[in-house]
């Protein structure tokens, strides 16, 4: 990196918050996250601003099944259809098809569907 | 020995494999569900891309057939097209930028990436959507754009600048670097003489004229190619014009901070946007929108000319995924926005809690959170040892690769909307923070 990023300026504090925002939309980090913020409200303790900001992404990045229904619906369907590229590929290829395509992401999209 | 060292393999990959099947499949239940959620996806989609045309947009109020052009299948000629595309282009794809900044106007050299011939795993043969091998190697490159990729970042597009206009060695190389349409690359060839040498129309000025022209996803006179018909209409491709090598469209940076046609700044405040009423060009004028009714252009002192050429090449490096898009980025920074400034308040002043720091990193984050997403998941690419898998060692590979791309983008001094933070800025950034700022002393 350039000098840009070398002293902790506000450049750097900006690059910390961006990077570890979009790092906690991980799936992986879910249901970790939803705990959390669970204590959170529970405990009424003060939030780091980061947390604040990781919460906010990864719930606008869910946020779909809030809208209204006809766009809702359509980005499910567009979801399960990406899915469903990723499965005629592993199938294609021969490889093991990996389920976490089909599992997660439609249960957040979809939460209805379960 | 050599025994030995197979068996260990396969019992790592054999522990790799049920640790990974652990993971994802939990339960019967969830895969009774799943069945269900594939149903009904399948039925919906089959429904929703059967009605292509006019009626199915009045009907959901949608461009259905612009999404639909997104899944139709390749022909086989095109597939062969693009599979020809990827094997001229493989040099120049993939890999990691590795050199530091270029000097201005310096075409960035692009590191080769080693080799990978075992990846992706399919070939163009499967019936995956327009996604096609040659969009996959595009894929694991960091979406630096080349210096030539992005003129109107640094000129004013109104301008037309005649000395941009592409050569036939630039017009290949630009179809080379494309990262979404290799396949234009194909065309290239063919095209760049006319192309070349035929009126060269395409300042930012038209490009947005057409584009604006909202809600007209398949408009017959040939220059409106800048909307909707850039991701699609591959028969199209021979005429292709300037913008379109860059497979998006673009925004005038007069135009990038009005709001699209028929839209308020108030409908901004609300859940009920649709972001599938807006074309590429729009969306860009909805991301400026946003940034602006947060405050954060004035504060950072964002130029129009960054914001514009952020705004393209982050548009640009988004994948026409079915779901992955440009138009979820969209929504996700929308999301994002209502969620910052408390939720809907009638009032119009914002609710937040977050600094203007905070509040610009989280709209860039929210833009760039899936920067180039290929279109699979985390676990196909480190089932298939992908590149990218390799780099970040199958942790959040996927998101890795989105943050590492957002500020490869940001490297570029003329699309850095955060160049202006400034250890002065700083001072006033923490000024403004309404956890700590003083009544008296307001910024600038």
């Amino acid at each position: 990196m350039t000098a840009l990023w070398s002293t902790p300026t506000s450049a750097h504090q900006a690059r910390n918050l961006i990077c570890k925002s979009i790092l906690a939309t991980d799936m992986a980090h879910h249901s970790q996250m939803v705990r959390e913020l669970t204590e959170m409200a529970a405990q009424q303790r003060p939030v780091q601003p980061v947390a604040v900001l990781q919460a906010f992404l990864h719930l606008a990045d869910l946020s779909n099944p809030v809208l209204e229904w006809s766009l809702s619906r359509r980005w499910a369907s567009l979801v399960c259809a990406e899915f469903r590229n990723q499965v005629s590929r592993e199938v294609a290829a021969g490889m093991p098809v990996t389920r976490t395509g089909r599992t997660s992401a439609p249960a957040h999209v979809m939460p209805w569907a379960e | 020995m050599l025994f030995g060292t197979c068996a260990a393999s396969q019992l790592l990959q054999s522990l790799v494999r049920t640790r990974l099947k652990g993971i994802f499949t939990q339960g019967s239940r969830m895969s009774l569900a799943d069945q269900d959620v594939q149903n009904i996806g399948d039925s919906m989609l089959t429904a929703e891309y059967s009605r292509v045309g006019d009626d199915a947009d009045a009907m959901h109020g949608m461009h259905s057939a612009r999404r639909s052009s997104h899944s139709a299948p390749a022909t086989r000629k095109e597939r062969q097209a693009s599979l020809l595309a990827a094997a001229t282009n493989e040099a120049d794809e993939g890999g990691l930028q590795t050199d530091d900044l270029p000097s201005e106007g310096k075409p960035r050299r692009r590191a080769t990436a080693p080799p990978v011939a075992s990846w992706p795993p399919v070939d163009a043969q499967s019936s995956c959507g327009t996604a096609t091998s040659s969009e996959w190697r595009s894929g694991l490159r960091f979406s630096v754009p080349a210096a030539e990729q992005l003129p109107r970042a640094s000129t004013p597009p109104a301008l037309g600048n005649p000395s941009l206009l592409p050569n036939a060695e630039r017009a290949g190389k630009e179809g080379r670097l494309s990262s979404v349409h290799a396949v234009v690359s194909k065309a290239t060839a063919s095209a760049a003489a006319e192309r070349a040498s035929g009126p060269e129309s395409g300042s930012g000025a038209a490009a947005e004229s057409s584009a604006s022209k909202a809600h007209a996803p398949h408009s017959q006179q040939p220059q409106h190619h800048a909307g909707p018909s850039t991701r699609t209409s591959m028969p199209n491709i021979g005429s292709a014009r300037k913008d379109r090598m860059y497979g998006r469209a673009s925004v005038s940076i007069a135009k990038l901070l009005t709001m699209p046609l028929g839209l308020k700044i108030e409908d901004l405040d609300t859940w009920d946007l649709n972001v599938w009423s807006f074309q590429d060009a729009e969306l860009q004028q909805l991301a400026a929108a946003l940034l602006n009714r947060v405050g954060v252009m004035s504060e950072f002192k964002i130029s129009h000319e960054r914001l514009q050429g952020f705004l393209q090449a982050v548009c640009g490096s988004y994948h026409p995924n079915p779901y992955h898009n440009w138009q979820h980025a969209v929504c996700v920074l929308h999301g994002s926005y209502l969620m910052q400034r408390g939720g809907y308040t009638q009032g119009g002043d914002s609710l937040s809690y977050l600094t203007k720091l905070e509040q610009l990193s989280l709209l860039i984050a929210a833009l760039g959170h899936d920067v180039d997403h290929p279109g699979v998941s985390n676990a196909f690419l480190v089932a298939s040892s992908s590149p990218l898998a390799l780099c970040y060692n199958d942790e959040s590979v996927l998101e890795n690769h989105h943050a590492a791309a957002t500020f490869g983008l940001l490297q570029d001094q003329r699309l850095n909307v955060m160049s202006e933070l400034d250890p002065d800025q700083r001072k006033e950034a923490r000024r403004s923070h309404p956890r700590s700022r003083k009544p008296a002393s307001k910024p600038r």
